[in-house]
C-alpha cells in the first residue's frame, strides 16, 4: 500500500521521461493501432467534397498561426488533396496573417507534388490564394458583394485577379458561386465570422482539438455541417482519401501518450485516496 | 528552410524543452530571444500585410482619404505616454473604439447564439433531445444565484448541473491534452525529418 501511496507524488521529471519515450518510440517504430473514422465529425466533411462536381468552387480560410500548424497543417493538406483529386476548385483566404503564409507555403509545395503524380493542380486554374486581407469582418462581408474589390484585385503574391482564370467565375461570394466554406480555425477571428455573415452558406470546420468541444454546439445546431477534429481528424481524413500521411504516422504516438496520462491519473488518484484514508485513520 | 535556419530552429526547440529538466541558461536565452523576435515579426507583417495594402486598396484605389482620420486616432492611443497634462487625449480613441465594438458585437452576436438556444428546445419528442434539454437546463440552473432560493428540487437540479458541467470540462481537458500532444508531435516530426533527416 505504501508503494501505491507514492503515486500521489511522482517526480515530474519521471513523468516527462515516460511521455517522451511513449511519444518518440511509436514515431520511429509504428505499432499500427487501428484508426476508426468518426461518422459524426469527420465523415460529413469527406462526403461534402465527394458530393461536389468537378469545377465547383469551394473557399477555405486559414485562421491559424504557427502554434496550430502541427494540427491544422495536415488537415489542410489532406482536404486540399481530396479537392484536387475530385477536380474541385479551391480559393484560399486567411483571417490570420500567419495562417496565410503557412497555408500558402504548404500548398505551393503540395501542389508541385500532386502535379508530379499527375493530379491537376495548376495555380490560377485549379486553385488560387488571395490570402490575408486586412479589415476584419467588414472586409469579409464585402467579399459577398464584390469579391475582387474587397481583395484589392490582387492575390497573395500581388498577381492581378484578371490574370487568374479561376477567379473570372468568382465576382461575388454567394451560395450559388461557392459550394461551401472550409474554415481551419485555431481561435478568433475564425468561425464566428462565418456564423455571423455567411449563415446561409454551408460551413465545415477544421478545428484544433482544444476547440472541438465548443464547436460541437454549432454542429448540433446545424450552423456547422462537419468538423475535422485535430490531428486525429487529419489522420482519419488521410485514411478516407486513401493517402496515409503524417497524421496517420503520428496517431500511434497520440494513442500511447493518452494511455500513459490515463494510467498516471488513475494511479495518482489511487495514491491520493489511500493517503487520505490513512491520514483519517491516524487521526 | 535553409540548413542554417533548420539548425537554429532545432537548437531553439531543444533549448525550450530543456526547461523540463530544470531552469537553465539555454532556456532563458531562447525565451528572451523569442519575445523580441515575436514583436518584430508582428510589426513587420502588420506593416506589409495590413498598413500598406490598406493604403493601396482603399486610400489610393478607392480614394477613401478619410482613412487618415482613423490613423490619427490610432496614433492618439500613444498619448497615454505623454505627461499627465496631455494624457487625457487617449480617452477619445478609446471611447470611439469601445463604442463601435459594442455596437458591432451587440448587433451581430445574438444571431449565432439565438440559433443555438432555439436548437436546445427543438423536437422534444426524441429521447436524445430531451436529455440534451435537461442537461442544458440543469447546467444553466447552476448559475442561477438569485432565483430558486433554498428549495430542495432547485438545489438538486443545480447539483446535477454541476456534474454535467464537470463532465463537459473533462471532455474539454481531454481534447486539450490531445492538442498539446499534437504540438509536441509537430516539433518532434520537424526534429526527426528536417533536422536529423530520418524518414518517417
Amino acid at each position: 500500500m505504501k508503494f501505491l501511496e507514492r503515486f500521489d507524488q511522482i517526480n515530474p521529471q519521471i513523468v516527462y521521461l515516460l511521455m517522451a519515450v511513449a511519444l518518440i518510440f511509436p514515431v520511429l517504430k509504428p505499432i499500427g493501432l487501428p484508426l476508426s473514422i468518426d461518422q459524426q465529425l469527420t465523415m460529413p466533411v469527406y462526403q461534402w467534397i465527394e458530393s461536389l462536381q468537378p469545377g465547383d468552387i469551394v473557399i477555405f480560410d486559414a485562421a491559424y498561426g504557427g502554434g496550430s500548424d502541427s494540427e491544422l497543417g495536415p488537415q489542410l493538406k489532406a482536404w486540399f488533396t481530396h479537392c484536387m483529386m475530385k477536380g474541385v476548385k479551391v480559393v484560399g483566404l486567411a483571417q490570420w496573417e500567419a495562417g496565410a503564409t503557412l497555408a500558402y507555403n504548404s500548398l505551393k509545395a503540395l501542389s508541385e507534388q500532386l502535379k508530379a503524380e499527375g493530379i491537376p493542380c495548376e495555380y490560377g486554374v485549379d486553385w488560387v490564394f488571395p490570402g490575408y486581407k486586412a479589415g476584419g469582418g467588414p472586409t469579409w462581408r464585402s467579399m459577398q458583394d464584390d469579391f475582387w474589390a474587397a481583395c484589392g484585385n490582387v492575390d497573395w503574391e500581388k498577381t492581378d485577379f484578371s490574370q487568374l482564370p479561376l477567379l473570372q467565375r468568382l465576382k461575388k461570394w454567394t451560395p450559388e458561386t461557392v459550394k461551401g466554406i472550409m474554415c481551419f480555425s485555431a481561435g478568433s477571428p475564425g468561425i464566428p465570422t462565418f456564423t455571423q455573415y455567411f449563415a446561409d452558406h454551408k460551413l465545415y470546420v477544421g478545428d484544433v482539438a482544444v476547440q472541438v468541444a465548443g464547436t460541437s454546439n454549432l454542429l448540433r445546431s446545424g450552423q456547422v455541417k462537419g468538423i475535422i477534429p485535430g490531428l486525429s481528424g487529419a489522420a482519419q481524413y488521410e485514411k478516407l482519401i486513401g493517402r496515409p500521411g503524417l497524421g496517420v504516422k503520428l496517431m500511434d504516438a497520440q494513442s500511447l501518450g493518452h494511455s500513459i496520462i490515463i494510467i498516471l491519473v488513475i494511479l495518482g488518484n489511487i495514491g491520493y485516496r489511500l493517503k487520505m484514508r490513512n491520514t483519517q485513520r491516524r487521526a | 528552410m535553409s540548413r542554417t535556419q533548420v539548425w537554429v530552429a532545432a537548437l531553439a526547440t531543444l533549448a525550450c524543452y530543456s526547461y523540463l529538466y530544470k531552469e537553465n541558461f539555454f532556456f532563458r536565452l531562447a525565451e528572451h530571444t523569442m519575445i523580441p523576435l515575436a514583436v518584430a515579426h508582428v510589426l513587420t507583417t502588420g506593416w506589409h500585410n495590413t498598413f500598406l495594402p490598406y493604403i493601396e486598396t482603399h486610400v489610393k484605389g478607392k480614394g477613401w482619404w478619410w482613412f487618415w482620420i482613423f490613423f490619427v486616432m490610432g496614433v492618439l492611443y500613444y498619448a497615454r505616454f505623454l505627461p499627465a497634462r496631455w494624457a487625457w487625449i487617449t480617452r477619445y480613441p478609446i471611447s470611439v473604439s469601445v463604442g463601435w465594438s459594442l455596437g458591432y458585437y451587440f448587433s451581430l452576436f445574438p444571431r449565432q447564439y439565438g440559433v443555438q438556444i432555439a436548437d436546445a428546445v427543438r423536437d422534444l419528442g426524441v429521447f436524445e433531445n430531451i436529455l440534451f434539454f435537461l442537461m442544458f437546463a440543469t447546467s444553466m440552473m447552476y448559475f442561477f444565484l438569485t432565483v430558486g432560493g433554498n428549495s430542495k428540487p432547485f438545489r438538486t437540479a443545480a447539483q446535477w448541473g454541476r456534474w454535467i458541467l464537470m463532465v463537459g470540462f473533462g471532455a474539454s481537458f481531454g481534447n486539450t491534452v490531445s492538442g498539446r500532444i499534437s504540438l509536441f508531435l509537430g516539433r518532434l516530426s520537424f526534429l526527426l525529418t528536417e533536422w536529423l533527416g530520418v524518414a518517417l
